[in-house]
């Protein structure tokens, strides 16, 4: 009857320190996924091979609000392309993932194509440097497994990913978050 | 017919084994032909590009780079594909032989045989003990191989120096007080304890004039004097140089430049003209003289022109560039370094640096946007406190650690006047919110609790107020002056001159020292009621500050640098 | 107007910039009807379903209890095994799993800033309660780790008394290391090293599907390597399930002492009974113990002492110190080039002085666990060593608490097992 009395009561206590530990913060108790922090990422490209799968579940992102859609656009356009036009030596993505079409002028539209962003990115880099900085990566959680330790997070230089509460996902850029 | 079972579900292992063993080879050899992401775009295709910049119009050679370029494409996608189903058959493959396997065993249950002898247990015991033995002394090895490796650790290097130093080096109360250690003297209140100074000077005459040295950078920042070293800063949009004077002969003892700092950010530097490149007055403890400039620049010379530390803080993100002076308490170099135009960047912090080395001690951040006020080191009988002023509060912060004590929501706009204090409050000022009067040594927000009176008349928005206790002084920058009284706030008088002002008044004795923008002083009667004693030329124009010590006072013009004292 | 701006591109180029995206174009002003697309977010899993794992947990435990001691029923804990592989291991990918919760509560207690999300400590803290009623019946058909292992192990051979005893002193050590780099913050191991999760991840880095082929390869032949020789939540289990309400008992009933058990257990978990006589006399066990108990502090400190040195080497393994430690080798001209932390570290413009102030906390942190873990090497050698040591006397066959997963396949060897009721009624 004791033993019984004090398996219970260790239990009970167990669970009360571990009560303690969730109930913290901003995130206290719920879920957490992993995001990306735009303002801290360094576009080093480790998003695109440490992900634990294949394809990486991180995808180029892009903010329409905060986009320029420049005819000429550095996240679309390699350095110096040879002309402005889509052609294979023109492009800074590796896969073809941008899909640039024209909308008025001098307006050009920019839509990431996901099943071809691998996250390396290279767009994010160029549209940093010199455009808006419209695009950014970001965990996409159709994908992503959550795991406990995200390989990624350990391997980033910048140390730019964070413990999000899965209510609020996304680190989004832009001047409107988006729906 | 367990016979045929047995052989089915053997011959049905077998062949899954086999196809698993295929599929597992099949995706090795695919994962060792795998493309890495980066090749994508280099090895041929990066060569070709090359070959097309030096000549954009071949069409051939776009044509092959298309081509190359959606082969590799379209192989890594392929092997992708082919990764993914293939871990997939490797699975049922595996799944199916296990299956089997499991299956076929249990027609294969072999029965025990027990021999019924039971063994001595110590054999087993000792062989396990020494076994454990065995494996403590190798791990004791590994442990050693990390203390090895740990002692060439690279860490060492900077922890060595995070210690605080042992011995405290710093001056002492009475060294503070006979010198003119920082902007507005010991105490940073703007009162002059030294006697005997001259009555009147005249600069373009010479009259009472000790000397007068060129100072070869301009700069806004004013004297600091401690012994017989005089040291200002100068700096141009490209050149940044400290200088040490000797008080007695007015010599430049030494000028030293500062560069080679690094900085992230590389662009040009803005400020406005009235800033100027170098406003933040210097410091000195005694031993060592602390410069800041507007870039972010910040270096520590001793008194023989050595360098001993300098760094560079970031570009301030402040519009009309930066102009808090630094302060020191004890040890630590005290730093308000505000930045942004809102409060929301984040971006303004409270620094303690070391002096001896400039490691950083504590920083603070702070919820106000840039500011231009000059923090204040006071001590209110029972402890120290570092008074600070910008939009929208008053803070003040423990000088040991840098946590906040107290704020108060008295000021707004661009906070430039720094706080003083006397008479047992803390006097903060700036033009568009008010001169409040705050009791220090309160906790938390103490708008409602310690803030003892407001006055919103004519108020400054460059000049600091000074105060003798019992009166308080605020300036105007275009002309009006007001006395108010310190315990209540009711203003004593009111007077408007046709000067412009942007030093700050000093009290020396029962006087009010006030230079206006042409380098004019006025010398006003610290009673009850306004009586302009007198003026005196300085012979230029000048923003800066004077300093007072062993009854000489030393005055940066525009381009000179000013001993002002009795002749003979 | 064409938005090329040839001339100002190169400017640009020369002109460095803050690298973080500040609005050089405005926003367009459309004149047809065009409106931007809004930025797609896709939901994570739903947090409830997170909840709904938590209960399939607590109901699969309990199955598993009532499957191993009320049943006992080897084909319904593969049944179960069959179903933890589906459910916990493919559908949820193998995480979060109890295993590797001990480092996410290390982390909340080494790190105040971290919150233990509910469902993490519920999966630290059930298979725990459990062991404190049934035992390891977690390992047994819970464990997707174990599950791989299980369904793979097709020729058990007998592991030597002596290396067994050698290898079980490792789950503690990798307890031990794992807790120090979680509470660090510095990297989660057990995450990164758990030989099985390529399998329910269907991928993986090439060293570590190396591992999972080689442990799986291991596995056929040596019965749960992982479990029995690494795996730190056993450590845990092994603590608790001696006190456990219902324990696994080989006989239903009564041991006979037939001996037809004694190899029956694929993971070396039962315990044999000693020899009548008690050879040797009661006198050379007693110095031998008192020895290793006097020895024990000893080890702690000796263990102690050389973890609180060795904690350096080890505080590399956390970013900010990786990054201090560049940096400062960088500035200080002993190396060539930048690495992409150094970059990192100078494009945020933070200051050395900060980094190397965040690198020497950590490096104290480090110190200070350097010595637990070290002090608590010394603890496990000596306390293995004073266990060896004692001397105990035993009649029947039994599986011992703290090994003994679970998994059933010894009572088919019993022949209380297969006996009719009334023979065990005679026993019993």
């Amino acid at each position: 009857m004791i033993a019984h009395g004090l398996r219970g009561l260790g239990a009970l206590v167990a669970a009360g320190g571990l009560g303690a530990l969730t109930l913290r913060g901003k995130t206290a108790a719920t879920e957490t996924v992993w995001q990306i922090d735009p303002e801290t990422c360094t576009e080093c490209g480790l998003c695109a091979t440490e992900c634990v799968i294949t394809p990486s579940a991180v995808k180029c992102v892009h903010a329409y609000a905060q986009c320029g859609y420049c005819e000429l656009c550095f996240g679309f356009f390699e350095d110096d392309p040879n002309s402005l036009d889509t052609a294979a030596e023109n492009q800074r993505c590796p896969t073809g993932a941008i899909k640039r079409s024209f909308v008025e002028d001098p307006y050009y539209e920019y839509v990431i194509d996901e099943p071809l962003c691998i996250g390396c990115g290279k767009c994010v880099k160029g549209c940093n440097a010199f455009g808006n900085g419209s695009l950014f990566l970001q965990v996409r959680h159709d994908r992503c497994l959550n795991c406990n330790q995200c390989a990624i997070a350990a391997a980033c230089p910048a140390q730019a990913f964070v413990r999000v509460p899965i209510d609020q996902p996304y680190l989004l850029k832009g001047r409107e978050q988006a729906g | 017919m367990k016979n045929n079972w047995y052989e089915t579900a053997m011959r049905v292992a077998v062949i899954a084994g086999i196809f698993s063993a295929l599929v597992l080879a099949i995706l090795a050899a695919n994962g060792w032909r795998s493309v890495p992401v980066t090749t994508l775009k280099a090895g041929k295709v990066a060569d070709l590009k090359l070959e097309l910049r030096k000549h954009p119009k071949d069409e051939g050679l776009k044509t092959q780079l298309r081509r190359i370029d959606l082969q590799l494409r379209q192989g890594f996608f392929r092997r992708r594909a082919l990764a993914q189903d293939g871990a997939l058959l490797l699975l049922g493959g595996l799944a199916i032989f296990l299956l089997a396997v499991k299956f076929a065993k249990q027609y294969r249950f072999r029965n025990p045989r027990p021999d019924g002898e039971l063994a001595d247990p110590r054999p087993a015991a000792a062989g396990g003990r020494y076994a454990v033995a065995v494996t403590g002394v190798m791990l004791a090895g590994v442990l050693t191989g990390l203390v090895l490796l740990s002692r060439h650790d690279v860490s060492f290097e900077y922890l060595a120096s995070a210690a605080p130093p042992t011995k405290a080096d710093y001056p002492t109360a009475e060294a503070l007080a006979k010198n003119w250690p920082v902007f507005r003297g010991p105490g940073g209140c703007g009162v002059a304890k030294s006697t005997g100074v001259p009555a009147t000077w005249d600069g373009k005459k010479g009259t009472n004039i000790l000397w007068k040295t060129k100072v070869p950078l301009p700069g806004e920042n004013s004297p600091v004097v401690w012994g017989d070293a005089v040291f200002l800063s100068g700096a141009n949009e490209h050149q940044r140089e400290v200088y040490c004077f000797d008080a007695n002969t007015g010599k430049l003892r030494w000028k030293k430049p500062v560069t080679d700092l690094s900085c992230a950010d590389k662009s040009p530097l803005q400020v406005m003209e009235d800033t100027g490149y170098a406003a933040p007055t210097m410091v000195t403890d005694g031993k060592r003289a602390v410069a800041m400039f507007a870039n972010g620049d910040l270096a520590c010379f001793d008194f023989t022109g050595k360098r001993l530390w300098a760094k560079n803080m970031g570009k301030p993100d402040n519009m009309y560039g930066l102009g808090s002076s630094l302060t020191f308490y004890k040890n630590r170099l005290i730093l308000q370094f505000d930045q942004g135009t809102a409060a929301e960047d984040g971006k303004s912090a409270l620094l303690a640096l070391d002096m001896t080395s400039g490691r950083q001690v504590w920083k603070t951040k702070r919820p106000v946007p840039t500011s231009w006020s000059t923090p204040n080191v006071i001590d209110t009988g029972t402890r120290a406190e570092i008074i600070t002023c910008a939009n929208p509060w008053v803070i003040a912060y423990n000088p040991e650690d840098g946590k906040e004590l107290w704020r108060a929501e008295v000021l707004g706009g661009d906070v430039a006047p720094s706080p003083v204090f006397a008479g047992g409050m803390v006097f903060a000022v700036n033009s568009g919110a008010n001169l409040a009067a705050i009791h220090p040594g309160g906790t938390g927000n103490v708008t409602k609790t310690h803030v003892a009176w407001l006055y919103a008349d004519d108020l400054p928005e460059i000049v600091s107020p000074v105060s003798n206790g019992e009166l308080v002084y605020i300036v105007y920058t275009y002309g009006t002056l007001t006395c108010l009284d310190a315990k209540t706030g009711k203003k004593v008088w009111s007077q408007t001159v046709e000067d412009e002002f942007k030093s700050s008044p000093t009290v020396v004795g029962d006087r009010i020292f006030l230079m206006d923008t042409n380098g004019v002083m006025h010398f006003l009667s610290g009673g009850r009621a306004y009586k302009e004693l007198g003026k005196a030329a300085l012979g230029e124009p000048s923003n800066c500050s004077p300093a007072f010590m062993n009854g000489r006072i030393y005055i940066r013009g525009k381009y000179n640098l000013y001993c002002i004292g009795k002749k003979g | 107007m064409k938005r090329f701006y040839p001339v100002y591109c190169w400017l640009l180029l020369i002109l460095p910039t803050l690298a973080f995206g500040e609005e050089r174009f405005p926003p367009p002003e459309y004149e047809s009807t065009y409106r931007p697309p809004i930025t797609q977010a896709p939901a994570p899993r739903a947090e409830w379903l997170a909840y709904l794992d938590i209960a399939v947990l607590a109901a699969a435990l309990a199955l598993a209890g009532y499957l191993t001691l009320k049943r006992r029923s080897r084909r319904g804990v593969f049944a179960l095994t069959a179903f933890t592989i589906a459910y916990f291991g493919f559908f949820r990918h193998g995480c979060v799993c109890p295993v590797g919760s001990i480092q996410n509560v290390a982390l909340a207690i080494g790190q105040p800033q971290y919150a233990l999300p509910i469902v993490v400590a519920a999966f630290f803290l059930l298979p725990l309660v459990a062991a404190l009623f049934v035992g390891r019946a977690f390992c047994a058909g819970v464990c997707p780790l174990g599950a791989a292992q299980d369904v793979v192990l097709l020729r058990p051979m007998k592991v030597p008394a002596w290396l067994e005893q050698a290898l079980g002193v490792l789950p503690y050590i990798y307890l031990g290391v794992a807790v120090l780099f979680a509470a660090t913050g510095s990297a989660f191991l057990v995450c990164r090293y758990d030989p099985f999760i390529s399998i329910y991840r269907m991928s993986g880095a090439p060293l570590l599907l190396t591992i999972t082929v080689v442990m799986l390869a291991i596995g056929t032949v040596v019965g749960r390597p992982y479990c029995r020789f690494l795996c730190p939540y056993g450590v845990l289990l092994r603590w608790l399930s001696p006190f456990a309400r219902w324990r696994v008992s080989i006989a239903p009933k009564q041991c006979v002492q037939c001996h037809l058990c004694k190899d029956a257990c694929p993971f070396g978990a039962i315990r044999i009974p000693t020899p009548a006589e008690n050879p040797g006399g009661r006198r050379e066990g007693k110095g031998r113990l008192v020895l290793y108990l006097l020895l024990l502090p000893v080890f702690l400190a000796v263990g102690g002492t050389l973890g609180y040195w060795g904690g350096a080497v080890l505080s590399g393994q956390h970013m900010t110190v990786r990054q201090a430690n560049r940096v400062w080798l960088e500035e200080h001209g002993k190396v060539k080039g930048t690495t992409l932390e150094s970059d990192a570290f100078h494009r945020h413009g933070q200051s050395l002085d900060e980094l190397l102030q965040a690198a020497t906390a950590i490096r104290r942190q480090f110190d200070f666990g350097g010595l637990l873990l070290g002090g608590w090497i010394g603890l496990v050698i000596g306390l293995k060593l004073v266990f060896l040591s004692i001397r105990r006397r035993r009649t029947d066959y039994e599986a011992d608490p703290a090994a003994c997963l679970a998994c059933g396949r010894c009572y088919r060897f019993c022949p209380e097992e297969h006996a009719p009721a009334e023979v065990l009624e005679k026993i019993g």
